[in-house]
């Protein structure tokens, strides 16, 4: 303990006494301990503890699934949960949820706030119960019983001051008052973007449907079930379902996730190559520090030989030289949590793809005890890293050579550790480098992509009329009718129209339709296309060209002949070569008799997605089948956000009750949509340039020591005739020579490398070769300049210095 | 070949210059064999590195074959020590990681030769120093009279006119000593110019010529010595 704490005070002092290295090294690998530090506190917020539910690995999601088509993940229809939750034997519990939009009215401003409607087991498949009040009983899903709520605690303190009285009181939804039976503890938010809960009301009707997939489930397993136990005993469930209901359930089946694994699927692969990215990171700087210890070791050789010549066994030096480092790395661990703190307030600004909203776990993501003990074992770790080879590269002192006086101070196996570790961090960044060229390009693919609208100058919102209030399609029809002609009658505003879905706005409405003149498809092989409803002026709005026949017009009303618009996927589809105007289709199940409707118009294919494939897709009139929620776009001649409060008032002048919800500009939407990948070549760009300074800095640094090494090579080189373009060349090559090794080893690398990643890129193959080249040209560019500054030092030698040693 | 008038160096200590040379004038002409010689301190290497042209902080005027040096600027001044002057170090100064061959090429590298002329150049001058057997050896492996065997042939391999040797024997003793010199005098006989700067009274009785120094002043410029 003495020795150690001896090591530990000669330490100290020793790095006092040189602040530039210590300072140097330890924000090097602040750098690295800090990205590091940032990505593992998402990575255990959002991956390894997302979800604040006890036995969490007993929490399962079951969806609904399609294998023939490829379909893993379905919603659920009513029928067929309830099917499984009597037959099965391996759940504990298995609860039904889903969205519901409602308005909060009756307080102002009137809100949209995202509440889910629930089956009374919910929580407890969950295993939390409310932290005051109580959860629902089953009786509360019967019709005309569920007039109640469950509040999450941050919508209690956001809009009820966080009323201890609260209980008992009524709020209204959707025009219908419920009475407030509970408030969820602070930590509960789930689905993450949760803000109420309802018991949903299971009407005979509801109960008996196996057509309307717009349920969720999540289950907990029995003690002795597992996810595979439960698949099988649900396999068993879903094929005698299929028996007993061919028309419906032809090729459905259930897929059984653990909830982590299901919730987190969208981010999980970003996350670990996140980890990858801030590992690669540490290692250059670990690199970096390495190389630094190198050269003040070569200083040093006469201390250390002194020592062991006055009996220092080998480790004890070791020891010595290991605890110099552990306290480096523990000092760059420190600094590396204040940037790691910036870190991940940057990641939280970010708010990739809506984390905030759509990321269990996001809310908690911060420094925390296991973040903190994570960065500790990971100092300790870099220090022993970057320290060892140092330490057991100059333990070994050859005495004779290193107490002569004036004797070279280091050897060739140190330069060549030395090298060897540049070439390293040269590979490692290259990697890096090819990552966020990748991700740069594929980010720029999807957002040059040619959406099939005009995304600018337009404002969008969205509105959900309550039923309560808006009891028939009538009253919702003059609603929009009314607001769509006063917003078009505001200043600023070249057009306007409705939709129920906006392009990449995330939500889609998908249904299955007959061709006149096809056979109706076999079950399980419906034609299924996108489906959209929109008013007279939508496609002029949103300047999606109509490629043949017309747009829809004021006369395409109800009562009129039903019409339809489809895309030219569909009319590919279906009428190769032909003229699709005056064909007609129909909607399939689940709408008995829909009626044919003539194709009036065909446009071109819009994307809802950019990064997937066009769907077949047809648009109706919106008199002809009327949505209560519905998006307003309204195409401006000024800046669209300017128009915001303008329109709401107008949305207010018909209804004060009606909340607004999403208001944003067309582009906004398109960011959003592509938010992610977005936030993945940010990422992993920002990484990458902090790997190509530190490993450009580690170029520089092994260049410029072996400068200093040389001066007196160089000055007889320059005494026997070398010119300044000679001695310039000659470091320059020396130093690319490793860089070129570098890039030869990080090419192969990332080209075995960037495959993980294929699934994240759009439009960009993981071999790129414009990428692999650009980025190599970059890196060499970085890597010459790093040789240059040492290699013009080298020419500014003087012989006369350099050969005064004799 | 030679000629220095009022060549003057000195180092500014505070407000005063501390003098290293003082008004050296000296005439060297082709073919001879000149020693410099005085107290350590006197200023010898750094006249033999200001004739060597690697030192140009300096005043007064140098002339080389009527070229005025110090007029030039300094990629003329190195292209003309290329192209005339070869240099010998007390400490060898041979490049421990190449090779015998390697550092004999070296000056010719530097002299835009091309790789093919390099080898039979190289190749003559190691015959000539009979050091052929040697090509592929290290520095290191050799004696401390080998390695300024090396030393000359490296400094005469790329033909210059005149040679500066910087205490050529300075490391070795009488025996490895006596066998360069012979070397320098050989060479004189050929033709070459030698500057060789030394403390050793024998070593100077190779040459024709003492040039004493003392405190930056050349004391005796015209004192011939009588051939060895």
């Amino acid at each position: 303990m003495d020795a150690f704490l001896n090591d530990v005070r000669y330490a100290f002092r020793n790095l006092i006494k040189r602040p530039a290295f210590t300072l140097i090294a330890a924000i090097t690998l602040a750098l690295g301990i800090g990205a590091n530090t940032a990505i593992f506190s998402s990575f255990y917020a959002l991956l390894l503890k997302p979800l604040p539910f006890p036995s969490l690995d007993k929490v399962v999601a079951v969806w609904d699934s399609y294998p023939s088509r490829g379909v893993t993940r379905n919603e659920v229809a009513m029928a067929n949960y309830l099917d499984w939750q009597s037959q099965n034997q391996s759940f504990e519990q298995l609860a039904l949820y889903r969205w519901w939009s409602a308005n909060l009215t009756g307080i102002d401003p009137p809100e949209r706030i995202q509440a889910f409607l629930i089956t009374a087991n919910f929580l407890d498949a969950l295993g939390v119960k409310p932290s005051m009040g109580r959860n629902f009983t089953e009786d509360e899903n019967q019709p005309g019983k569920d007039a109640v709520a469950i509040l999450t605690h941050g919508l209690w303190q956001r809009r009820f001051g966080g009323d201890p009285n609260i209980l008992g009181k009524t709020i209204t939804l959707d025009g219908v008052a419920r009475t407030i039976v509970g408030v969820m503890p602070e930590k509960f938010k789930y689905p993450s973007n949760a803000e109420l809960y309802s018991p949903i009301a299971i009407t005979p009707g509801i109960a008996a449907n196996r057509q309307f997939n717009t349920y969720y489930v999540v289950g907990r397993l029995k003690p002795g079930a597992s996810v595979q136990s439960a698949q099988a005993d649900i396999d068993n469930i879903t094929a005698r379902l299929e028996q007993q209901y061919p028309e419906t359930n032809t090729g459905s089946r259930a897929s059984v996730f653990p909830i982590v694994a299901d919730t987190v699927r969208k981010y999980e692969l970003g996350i670990w190559m996140g980890m990858a990215a801030v590992g690669f990171v540490l290692l250059i700087a670990c690199a970096n520090v390495a190389n630094l210890m190198l050269a003040r070791a070569s200083g040093r050789q006469k201390e250390i030989a002194l020592r062991a010549a006055l009996g220092a066994s080998r480790w004890r030096i070791i020891r010595q030289l290991l605890t110099e480092s552990s306290i480096v790395a523990l000092l760059g661990g420190a600094l590396g949590i204040l940037i790691a703190v910036w870190g991940i307030e940057a990641l939280r600004a970010a708010n990739p793809g809506d984390a905030a909203k759509f990321a269990p776990g996001w809310d908690q993501l911060g420094i925390n005890l296991t973040v903190l003990l994570f960065t500790v074992a990971l100092s300790l770790l870099s220090g022993l890293l970057f320290g060892l080879a140092p330490a057991l590269q100059v333990s070994k002192p050859n005495l004779n050579d290193a107490m002569k006086e004036g004797s070279r101070q280091t050897s060739g196996r140190s330069h060549r550790l030395r090298s060897s570790l540049v070439v390293a961090e040269v590979a490692l960044s290259l990697v890096l480098l090819v990552g966020a060229g990748l991700f740069f390009r594929s980010f720029m693919t999807l957002f040059n992509t040619d959406p099939g609208f005009n995304p600018d100058n337009v404002l969008t919102m969205n509105l959900i009329l309550p039923s309560t209030k808006y009891k028939d399609e009538q009253q919702a029809g003059a609603f929009y009718t009314d607001l769509v002609q006063r917003v078009k009658a505001e200043p600023g505003v070249q057009s306007a129209a409705a939709v129920n879905f906006l392009p990449l706005g995330g939500s889609n409405a998908s249904d299955a339709y007959l061709v006149e003149g096809e056979a109706e498809p076999a079950p399980g092989n419906e034609n299924i296309g996108r489906y959209r409803v929109c008013t007279a002026d939508y496609f002029a709005t949103m300047q999606i060209p109509v490629l043949k026949g017309r747009a829809f017009t004021e006369q395409d009303k109800t009562g009129a002949p039903p019409v339809v618009i489809v895309n030219e996927t569909l009319a590919r589809k279906h009428w190769p070569g032909q003229d699709a105007i005056g064909k007609r289709i129909r909607l399939q199940a689940p709408i008995e008799n829909a009626p044919w409707m003539e194709v009036v118009g065909v446009i071109k294919d819009v994307r809802h997605e950019l990064t997937a494939e066009v769907d077949p897709e047809y648009y109706l009139p919106y008199a002809q089948d009327v949505w209560r929620s519905m998006v307003i776009v309204a195409r401006t001649t000024v800046d669209p956000a300017s128009l915001a409060g303008s329109i709401r008032q107008e949305v207010w002048a018909i209804d004060k009750d009606q909340p607004v919800a999403d208001v944003r500009t067309m582009q906004e939407v398109r960011s959003l949509s592509v938010g992610l990948q977005q936030f993945n070549s940010v990422m992993i760009g920002v990484f990458a340039a902090v790997a190509l300074l530190l490993a450009s800095i580690g170029i520089y640094g092994v260049m410029a020591f072996a400068v200093t090494q040389r001066t007196q090579e160089i000055g007889i080189r320059m005494a026997l005739g070398a010119r300044k373009t000679d001695v310039l060349r000659m470091v320059v090559l020396n130093g690319m020579r490793l860089a070129v090794l570098g890039l030869a080893i990080g090419l192969v690398a990332s080209w075995a490398l960037t495959r993980f990643v294929s699934n994240l890129l759009y439009g960009v193959e993981s071999t790129d070769p414009l990428t692999f080249s650009v980025v190599s040209v970059c890196l060499l560019a970085a890597a010459f300049l790093a040789c240059y500054l040492p290699a013009r030092r080298a020419t500014k030698v003087d012989p006369l210095e350099a050969l005064r040693y004799e | 070949m030679i000629t220095l008038r009022g060549v003057e160096k000195a180092f500014p200590h505070g407000p005063t210059k501390t003098y290293v040379l003082r008004r050296v004038n000296l005439d060297i002409k082709p073919g001879e064999f000149v020693s410099i010689m005085g107290p350590s301190g006197a200023g010898k290497s750094t006249l033999l590195h200001i004739l060597g042209m690697h030192d140009h902080s300096w005043t007064g005027e140098y002339y080389f074959d009527d070229v005025a040096v110090h007029q030039l600027d300094a990629k003329k001044r190195a292209a003309l020590r290329n192209r005339n002057i070869g240099f010998v170090f007390q400490s060898y100064h041979l490049l421990d990681d190449q090779t015998v061959f390697e550092n004999l090429e070296l000056p010719l590298s530097y002299r835009d030769v091309s790789k093919k002329d390099r080898q039979s150049i190289v190749c003559d001058t190691l015959d000539r120093f009979q050091m052929v057997g040697k090509k592929d050896l290290f520095p290191t492996q050799l004696s401390g009279g080998q390695q300024q065997l090396v030393g000359i042939a490296r400094a005469v391999v790329a033909n210059p006119r005149i040679i500066l040797a910087d205490e050529p024997t300075g490391n070795l003793h009488s025996a490895q000593g006596k066998e360069i010199m012979d070397m320098f005098k050989r060479l004189n006989d050929e033709g070459t110019t030698i500057v060789q700067v030394t403390h050793s009274e024998t070593n100077a009785a190779y040459g024709n010529r003492i040039i004493q120094l003392e405190d930056g002043w050349i004391v005796n410029g015209e004192k011939f010595v009588q051939s060895v």
